[in-house]
C-alpha cells in the first residue's frame, strides 16, 4: 500500500515564559491510501496541536522540527505559496466548531465555491453547479435555498455538513477531521460519520480522524496512535488497541468508560491524577504518576516507542522487561 | 405516590417570543411542554435528551430558577411552585445544583474557603466562621480535595478538581435532593470517571437523591435507576434503566440508543439513522412532535398526539405503536 502521510519524529514547542516547552515530542506516524487513522487522547495531549502543524497552520511562534512527508514531499519545507496550493486541493479539513469555522458574513454558497475557484480555472456558473452537487452529496435537503443562506440560519449538524463538503469539494487525497462530532448530538453524529465513511470509501481518501471518542474510533478507524502528553504511547491495528491492549494507558482509557452494552453497575476503574502540565513534566515515563504499574525504572528513564508484535507499538518498559 | 420525594407534574415552561416596538408576545418557545415525573427518596434519575430537547430548562424550573410557566412541583408534599420568594429560599437549602462547566460556576474572586462558606451564611447555618472553616474543610475531605487548597482560586485547579469544589458547594447545606445538570460532560474521560465515582460515595454517604441530566447514554445508564428520555420539550419514555436500555419502546429512544457508539470494534447491530434535524420548539410539528422523523410513522401520529402511558410495569412511554 502506498503511504500518502509520513510524518517522522514531529516536536512543536510553544514558549511559555521566555522557555520552550513541547507540546508534541517525536511524533511518528504514517496513513496509507484509503485507510483511516485515528489520533487518540484527552485534552492537551497534542493531537490537535499534531494536525495544524502538519499543514503549518500554528503560529510562527511554535518551533516545528522533524519530516511531515506528503507523497514524498516534505510539509514543513514548502513555501508558503506552495502550501496554499495543498491546502484545500489536496489535504482537506475539518475542525471541531462548527459554529466558529465557517465565515458568518458569506453566503454557504460563496464559502462553497471559493474553495472550488481558488484551486481551479472554472467559471462562476461551474462552480456554482459543482457546490450544489457537492451539497446534494453531504445529504443536504434543498440545497438551492442553502446556498443562499447564511451559516446562522443553519443548525448545528448541517454547518458540519457544509464544512465537510468544503472540505471534500476538491477531492483531497487526505482529510483532517479534527474531533469533526464532538459539538454535536449523537443522532446527528451518527448521521456526520456515516457520512464520511461514505464519502471516503467513494472517493478512496485517506482520513486523519482526531476524536477522544473511544466509540468513534472503534467504529470508524483502521489504525490507531494514542496519544497521552505530547508522546503517542500505543500504535497499531484498531482490533489490537481494543482487544490485545498493551500500555497502562489505553488500558486506563478503556476502563475509566461507563459502557453502554454491558450489564454493569460496578464502580468505574478511573486513571488516578491528572495530566501532567506542560511546564512540569517528569523525568521518566509521562504517565508513570499515574500507572498502576510504575516501577523504579519508569520514574528515572523515558521508555521508547517498542515494537511488540507486528504493526503494534508501545511505549511501556513492561514490554522491555517481557524481552529480557 | 407516597414514596417520592420530587414529583413534577405536567411542568409547562413557556419562554415568549417578543417583537417589535411593543415587545409584543408573538408566540412561545415551548422549552418544557407537559412534563411529569416521580423521582424516589434515595434513587437517581436520569433525565437524557439531545440538546435543545428541554432537560436543563426542567432541573432549572424545578428549582425555580427560572419560574414556570405551568405545572406543579411536589417536594416532600410541598408543593414550591405555590411557595413565597423566603419560603423558597428556606426549601433551597434541601435542592441544591451542580452545574456543567466548571469553569463558569465558581466566582473566580472567591476563594475556595468563601466558596463553601457562602451558602452556609445565606442560610444561616453556622453560629461562628469558625465552625464553617471547619466544615469547609469536611467538605473538602469529602470530595477528595487537600484541605491545605482552602486559600486557592478556582483558576489555580484543574476542571476534575473544579467540578469537585462545585459539588462540596451543593453538599454544603445538606440537601436532601442535587440536581446534576450535565456535571461530567466537560471533563476528559479518565477524570469523568472519577467524578461519577465521588458522586456514587456521595449518594451512600449522605442518602442523596439524585436527578441527573445529561446527554450521554453510558454515563445516564451506569449511574442511574431511572431514566426518562424528552425530545422537544416532552417526555417520550420513562423506565427503569435496565429495561430501557434492553428494550426501548419509544421509536426515539430506540434510534438514540443505536446512535451510540460503542468502544468495541467487533460490536455489529443496525443503527437507525434519524433523517433531519430537531424541529424548533417554538413551531412544533403536529400530532406526535417526533413523527418526521419517525420509521414507524403512521397517519394517526400526524395528527394525534399521543397519550402517556403505562406500557409494561413500570414502563412508560408516549407513542401511538402501543395502543
Amino acid at each position: 500500500m502506498s503511504e500518502v502521510l509520513n510524518i517522522t519524529s514531529l516536536s512543536v514547542e510553544f514558549n511559555i515564559n521566555g522557555e520552550y516547552y513541547h507540546a508534541v515530542n517525536d511524533v511518528s506516524f504514517h496513513i496509507n491510501a484509503g485507510e483511516t487513522l485515528g489520533l487518540v487522547g484527552e485534552s492537551g495531549c497534542g493531537k490537535s496541536v499534531t494536525s495544524l502543524a502538519l499543514v503549518r497552520l500554528l503560529a510562527k511562534s511554535a518551533k516545528i522540527s522533524g519530516k511531515a512527508l506528503y507523497n514524498g514531499r516534505n510539509l514543513l519545507d514548502l513555501s508558503l505559496e506552495e502550501m496554499h496550493q495543498i491546502r484545500g486541493k489536496q489535504i482537506g479539513m475539518i475542525f471541531q466548531e462548527p459554529m466558529t469555522s465557517l465565515n458568518p458574513v458569506y453566503k454557504i454558497g460563496s464559502q462553497i465555491s471559493e474553495t472550488l475557484r481558488l484551486h481551479n480555472k472554472i467559471s462562476n456558473d461551474e462552480a456554482k453547479r459543482q457546490s450544489l452537487e457537492m451539497l446534494r452529496k453531504v445529504g443536504i435537503a434543498r440545497p438551492e435555498e442553502i446556498m443562499e443562506e447564511y451559516p446562522h440560519q443553519l443548525s448545528g449538524g448541517m454547518r458540519q455538513r457544509v464544512m465537510i463538503a468544503i472540505a471534500m469539494i476538491n477531492n483531497p487525497q487526505l482529510l483532517i477531521a479534527d474531533e469533526p462530532t464532538t459539538a454535536l448530538d449523537v443522532t446527528i453524529q451518527a448521521q456526520i460519520l456515516d457520512l464520511m465513511r461514505n464519502l471516503s470509501r467513494d472517493f478512496k481518501t485517506s482520513l486523519l480522524l482526531i476524536t477522544h471518542d473511544l466509540g468513534v474510533v472503534a467504529e470508524m478507524c483502521d489504525r490507531v496512535a494514542v496519544m497521552y502528553a505530547g508522546q503517542i504511547v500505543e500504535q497499531g491495528l484498531v482490533d489490537d488497541i481494543f482487544f490485545n491492549t498493551n500500555h497502562p494507558y489505553t488500558q486506563g482509557l478503556l476502563n475509566a468508560i461507563p459502557k453502554i452494552d454491558v450489564q454493569n453497575k460496578d464502580r468505574l476503574q478511573p486513571i488516578v491524577g491528572n495530566v501532567p502540565s506542560l511546564t512540569r513534566m517528569p523525568k521518566g515515563c509521562r504517565f508513570a504518576t499515574r500507572c498502576p504499574h510504575a516501577m523504579d525504572r519508569c520514574k528515572m528513564e523515558s521508555p521508547p516507542l517498542m515494537e511488540i508484535r507486528e504493526n503494534h507499538q508501545s511505549r511501556c518498559w513492561l514490554n522491555d522487561a517481557k524481552v529480557v | 405516590m407516597t414514596d417520592a420525594l420530587l414529583s413534577v407534574n405536567d411542568l409547562k415552561m413557556h419562554f415568549p417570543i417578543r417583537k417589535g416596538i411593543l415587545r409584543r408576545t408573538v408566540g412561545y418557545v415551548r422549552a418544557v411542554d407537559g412534563v411529569s415525573f416521580d423521582v424516589k427518596a434515595g434513587e437517581t434519575f436520569g433525565l437524557v435528551g439531545e440538546s435543545g430537547c428541554g432537560k436543563t430548562t426542567t432541573g432549572r424550573s424545578i428549582l425555580r430558577l427560572i419560574e414556570p410557566s405551568g405545572g406543579q412541583v411536589f417536594f416532600n408534599g410541598k408543593n414550591v411552585t405555590k411557595l413565597s420568594n423566603v419560603e423558597m429560599r428556606k426549601i433551597r437549602s434541601e435542592m441544591q445544583i451542580v452545574f456543567q462547566d466548571p469553569y463558569g460556576s465558581l466566582n473566580p474572586r472567591y476563594t475556595v474557603q468563601q466558596t463553601l462558606e457562602e451558602p452556609m451564611i445565606i442560610h444561616n447555618l453556622y453560629k461562628s466562621a469558625a465552625e464553617r472553616k471547619k466544615r469547609a474543610m469536611e467538605l473538602l475531605e469529602v470530595v477528595g480535595l487537600s484541605t491545605s487548597r482552602m486559600n486557592r482560586y478556582p483558576h489555580e485547579f484543574s476542571g476534575g478538581q473544579r467540578q469537585r469544589i462545585g459539588i462540596a458547594r451543593a453538599l454544603a447545606v445538606n440537601p436532601k435532593l442535587i440536581i446534576a445538570d450535565e456535571p461530567v460532560s466537560a471533563l476528559d474521560v479518565s477524570v469523568q470517571s472519577q467524578v461519577l465515582n465521588l458522586l456514587d460515595d456521595l449518594q451512600k454517604e449522605f442518602h442523596l437523591t439524585y436527578v441527573f441530566i445529561a446527554h450521554d447514554l453510558s454515563v445516564v445508564k451506569h449511574i442511574s435507576n431511572r431514566v426518562g428520555v424528552m425530545y422537544l420539550g416532552k417526555m417520550v419514555e420513562l423506565a427503569e434503566s435496565d429495561s430501557l436500555y434492553e428494550k426501548p419502546l419509544h421509536p426515539y429512544t430506540q434510534a438514540l440508543l443505536s446512535a451510540v457508539p460503542i468502544p468495541n470494534p467487533e460490536a455489529k447491530r443496525e443503527r437507525i439513522i434519524l433523517q433531519g434535524d430537531l424541529p424548533s420548539p417554538a413551531n412544533p410539528p403536529s400530532g406526535c412532535y417526533f413523527h418526521p422523523r419517525c420509521q414507524s410513522c403512521m397517519d394517526i401520529c400526524k395528527t394525534t398526539a399521543p397519550e402517556w402511558k403505562e406500557i409494561e410495569p413500570g414502563h412508560f412511554a408516549a407513542c401511538h405503536l402501543y395502543n
